[in-house]
């Protein structure tokens, strides 16, 4: 576990070195990765989104593949496809955007649902399959999508059951005040990206998230999880509540977030600590609650002081 | 405790209808409240039996046995057998309860026994209404509680099932229970008289009368009942009377009271032929003297007879519409207790009178002598009436000792004596015409009393009259007055006869005065109301060794005071009834009731001192072997259990400075929160040790170590060590050092008892 903490430690320090921005988002970035997930971004442009994924990749040895969506992106593109060669007379496979350990996939929205779908199916099946034959997607793979959130034109919003397959959706907005005059130091000093080192390896990582796996849960977490998804379920503002998927990635991440405060098992502080990341967008508000200009966030923190602590009495 | 009262609900009727039923056939004792207690307390030790948890739930039991076996012990060694067999109902009671609670329990639990219950009770209501034995309001209302509680329990159910939304099918469903109770109420016979709100009628007369003649008391002191005899505040008189009709007093009466009662108020003793005025003011109990003065002349004229001259009666006077300073009473009263302390009396002139205006609901109580004196047989006393002797005198105050006012000496009766001629018998002038029409009547009269008796029989004879016309200014004297009366007018009413005969009774040299008040007629129903209309005044003459004696000179007032003499044992024929007709009565006259002592409320202090040490005792020994079980249970659980057990004491203890985790707080937080509440570094209200015994730095914010490590035990699924187990419990002793210091010796000890583990 020490060599462990150091490791993930110096993996911290070295993202937040490059990257100027809040730690959380470095914390829940590792989570997700750690968890086996995909991270949905929605923030306004110029705000380091693609740094951050870069950063990421560098730290831990991984290659990085960047997916810039426009309307006529094909499937194709993203999941790659067979070529007639000429001189050998056979078709040979090609490969496509995704077959890269870190994804960036940019302006998710841009693009037509096709192309959506062959990503999203992609990463839900850990493998994609081209003319009858599959080719297995690197290990460890991560997705980070990015939507923007304010432009609406033009776009084809992703569908909410396809915002389930993501794991957390996460916002990185401005930098404050420090981080920015940094970020403004960094930049005159010259630093780029390609000067973050790698810290750790794949193996660290796939050795990381089977430990996250072993994280002990209790019932009586497992039944704080539950009543909290319970609890969005029966929440009159929202069209529809939580799923159980929706739950098993809150249990997940919850050990991922034990894992990266060097603990052995999950208290419900990891749960609330990860909750409203991890259901903000499997929810959506009813035309009602939109009316009332109601706040998922804000609803889903009282669901979530609402719901039971499993204090053994 | 929805539970509970469900419970009750089936149980206490069955139980109360059990008990009500069985109260016709055991022996119970005679305070029948002890049986109902009982009953109630058995009951409670089922309910507490069953439905507080933990060893709590034997302390009811615990303590209703000790205070049996307490009564037990303190019967003495024979009779407790007897006791016992005496008091067997208890055992009856017992099992009668016992078993209304079980089958109240079952009948709760299982549908089908309710249905069952419900049928059975049902024919056995019409059973007995129909044979008999009719069961009595309170059974027959508790079998009825009971079917419609059955009935209306089915009807939710149903109503549960079909999910409880259907608003007016509920109310349809319930709506023929509104008309069953309609319909008892319609078929209970309903009692003659309508309710006619008694209680609230009395309040609401009480304030509305109480209202109405409050300010009476603040008004002018005028004599009110007065004007109705003529007489106006300042005197003028013998006018044309108007008479209004008042209720201005109500009397009730002992038994031997009469027909009527004459209440003196007011004496008067100087005329001066136009009014009468009041010139003897002194303080005296001339009551009380004149009361003894015959009881003397009678007692020592003819002790065994006495009832033949004299009864005791008492009465209780309560004023109504009325406001005067007097209080009226029978010329010879020898007794008289105010309701109202406040109130005061005076002897004064002959008169009672009040030290504040009386008014609305003055109340007293008084006892007088009423005597025989209409009774032609009661000249004998004239007759024989030996001068009274000190002897006499003071035997005849021990005889009434109880109910006479302090000793009065006969000095003082000797004084008394003095007055009344001094004060009743001024010089009187009548007119020659008067004096001779006087002696006309005295004509072969035997003696004096036969000469007034005459007098008032003549003025009797005349008429009476409410408008005699007012007097003319030549009326100023006496002796024109009587003049006028006998010879002119010979018409008038109560005051003018009544001056009349004083007059001439004084010309016959003896002191006469003249007394208002009011003569009562004792019809009808008690209380006897006293109208305005009934005022009155008569005359009365001082007789020597005899006392004061009344007359009634106003024509029209026929009524008869007397009362037979008894057969004397020389007068029955030999062998009849010689014993003494009164032998077999308390005589009155003699042995006056003495009180009973005080029934002194006999509390046995040895049983109530014995019972309360055994419930002590008991419940001690409860506690302790509580507590000791407890603790052993807890060494007997498994480490992570018992760290669970003491990190929740723990966090019990934290709720004694007011630490409660808030809703959606987890542990982590609220510990955070703890800490920096307890712990703020700018506060040094607590004073810890700087540096613990190795020398190092001491935080005293590690006695909140427990709240991790009670995370730890949730939520890690490992099993504690011995180490983690015994850093809880050190947290423990710190935090209770903590509260020691906060709250003091005392207090730490209710908190060890009040969150014990």
């Amino acid at each position: 576990m020490d060599m462990a903490a150091e490791k993930l430690n110096s993996l911290r320090n070295n993202l937040h070195e490059h990257f100027a921005g809040k730690e959380s988002i470095i914390d829940d970035l590792l989570i997700c990765i750690l968890s086996d997930g995909h991270v949905l971004m929605e923030d306004v442009p110029g705000v380091g989104k693609t740094t951050l994924a870069r950063i990421l990749a560098r730290s831990i040895d991984c290659d990085f593949g960047r997916i810039q969506f426009t309307p006529d992106t094909l499937p194709g593109d993203v999941t790659g496809s067979s070529v007639y060669n000429m001189k050998t007379g056979e078709f040979t496979y090609r490969e496509g955007a995704i077959m890269h350990q870190i994804i960036l996939a940019d302006e998710i929205n841009r693009t037509s649902p096709r192309t959506q779908a062959s990503l999203l199916e992609a990463m839900a099946e850990g493998q994609v399959s081209v003319d009858g034959k599959t080719y297995p997607l690197p290990q460890p793979f991560m997705v980070i999508a990015t939507q923007n959130p304010v432009e609406f034109m033009g776009t084809y919003p992703l569908p909410e059951a396809q915002m389930d397959r993501f794991m957390m959706r996460l916002s990185i907005g401005y930098p404050d005040e420090t981080e920015e005059i940094r970020l403004a130091k960094n930049f005159l000093a010259g630093k780029t990206v390609n000067d973050a080192a790698s810290v750790l390896g794949t193996e660290d990582i796939i050795n990381m998230k089977e430990a996250v796996k072993k994280v002990h849960v209790s019932d009586g977490v497992i039944s704080y999880i539950r009543d909290i998804i319970r609890l969005t379920r029966e929440e009159n503002s929202f069209v529809t509540g939580a799923s159980p998927r929706a739950m098993l990635m809150l249990i997940r991440s919850s050990q991922a977030h034990a894992y990266i405060n060097e603990r052995e098992f999950v208290k419900p502080d990891d749960v609330k600590a990860v909750a409203v990341n991890v259901l903000h967008h499997r929810l959506s508000l009813t035309p009602e609650a939109k009316i009332r200009k109601e706040d998922t966030d804000r609803i889903l923190k009282e669901l979530i002081l609402k719901a039971r602590i499993p204090t053994g009495t | 405790m929805i539970g509970f009262l469900y419970d009750l609900i089936y149980i206490f009727p069955i139980a109360a209808l059990a008990v009500s039923v069985s109260a016709g056939f055991l022996q119970l004792p005679e305070k029948k409240a002890v049986y109902y207690i009982a009953a109630l307390l058995i009951l409670a030790c089922c309910f507490s039996v069953k439905h507080i948890r933990g060893r709590l739930r034997f302390l009811l039991p615990g303590i209703s046995l000790m205070l049996l076996t307490g009564i037990l012990l303190m019967q003495e060694r024979g009779t407790l057998l007897g006791f016992v067999f005496d008091n067997i109902w208890c055992l009856w009671t017992l099992l009668i309860v016992t078993a209304s609670y079980a089958a109240g329990r079952l009948i709760s639990q299982k549908e089908l026994l309710k249905l069952v219950a419900a049928v059975m009770i049902t024919f056995g209501l019409i059973y007995t209404m129909i044979r008999g034995p009719v069961p009595d309001k309170l059974e027959a209302a508790l079998a009825l509680m009971m079917i419609v509680l059955i009935i209306t329990d089915k009807v939710q159910l149903y109503w549960k099932k079909s999910g409880g939304e259907n608003r007016r099918g509920h109310l349809v469903s319930i709506a023929p229970f509104v008309l069953l109770l309609t319909a008892a109420v319609y078929f209970i016979p309903a009692p003659d008289k309508a309710y006619d709100w008694h209680f609230v009628k009395v309040i609401m007369q009480r304030i509305s009368d109480s209202i109405k003649y409050g300010n009476r008391l603040l008004n002018a002191d005028k004599e009110e009942y007065a004007g109705t005899m003529g007489f106006k505040d300042k005197g003028t008189y013998f006018g044309n009377l108007s008479v209004d009709d008042k209720c201005v007093m109500r009397l009730g009466t002992s038994r031997d009271a009469g027909r009527v009662v004459y209440l003196a108020g007011r004496i008067l003793d100087s005329f001066d032929g136009r009014t009468w005025n009041s010139i003897y003011e002194e303080e005296n109990p001339d009551k009380t003297v004149d009361s003894l003065e015959t009881l003397t002349a009678i007692l020592t004229y003819d002790r065994t007879h006495a009832i033949d001259f004299y009864k005791r009666v008492q009465l209780t006077v309560t004023y109504d519409e009325f406001n005067t300073a007097y209080y009226f009473v029978p010329q010879k009263t020898l007794g008289i207790t105010l309701h109202d302390e406040k109130e005061g009396i005076v002897a004064q002139g002959g008169e009672l009178k009040s030290i504040k205006r009386l008014g609305y609901h003055t109340e007293y109580d008084l006892t007088y002598i009423r005597i025989n004196s209409t009774n032609p047989s009661f000249d004998v006393l004239y007759d024989n009436a030996a001068a009274i002797d000190e002897e006499n005198w003071m035997n005849t105050q021990a005889a009434f000792k109880n109910v006479g006012p302090p000793v009065i000496s006969y000095s003082r009766y000797r004084e008394y004596v003095k007055r009344m001629h001094e004060y009743y018998l001024p010089q009187t002038q009548i007119s020659d015409r008067a004096a001779e029409y006087i002696s006309e009547l005295s004509e072969g009269a035997e003696d004096d009393m036969e000469v007034l008796k005459r007098i008032e029989k003549a003025l009797s004879s005349m008429r009476y009259t409410l408008n005699p016309g007012e007097l003319p200014e030549k009326t100023d004297s006496p002796a024109a007055f009587l003049d006028r009366l006998l010879f002119e007018t010979q018409e008038g009413y109560c005051t003018h006869y009544a001056t009349a005969f004083v007059l001439m009774a004084r010309s016959l040299g003896y002191p006469a005065r003249f007394v208002q008040g009011f003569l009562v007629p004792l019809n009808g129903r008690q209380p006897y109301p006293v109208m305005s209309s009934m005022a009155h005044a008569w005359p009365e003459v001082y007789i020597d060794n005899v006392g004061w004696i009344s007359f009634e000179p106003t024509p029209g007032i026929k009524y008869d005071l007397s009362w037979p003499f008894m057969k004397r044992a020389e007068d029955m024929e030999e062998g009849v009834g010689t014993a003494d007709p009164h032998a077999n009565e308390e005589d009155e006259a003699v042995i006056l009731p003495e009180l009973d002592e005080e029934e002194r409320l006999n509390i046995n202090w040895h049983a109530v001192i014995l019972s309360a040490v055994l419930v002590a005792v008991f419940m001690f020994v409860f506690i302790l072997t509580d507590r000791i079980l407890r603790k052993r249970r807890l060494e007997r659980m498994a480490p992570n259990e018992k760290a669970a057990v003491y990190c929740r004491y723990g966090l019990r203890l934290l709720s004694v400075f007011g630490l409660v985790p808030a809703r959606g707080e987890t542990l982590e937080e609220f510990g955070i929160r703890a800490k920096d509440q307890l712990f703020d570094p700018d506060d040094h209200e607590y004073e810890y040790p700087e540096n613990d015994a190795d020398g190092e730095k001491t935080d005293p914010a590690e006695c909140l170590d427990f709240i991790s490590r009670y995370e730890t035990i949730l939520y890690s699924g490992k099993t504690v060590n011995d180490e983690e187990l015994n850093g809880i419990l050190n947290n423990i002793d710190e935090l209770f050092l903590m509260i020691r210091w906060y709250k003091g010796y005392v207090r730490t000890l209710f908190i060890k008892l009040k969150y014990m583990i």
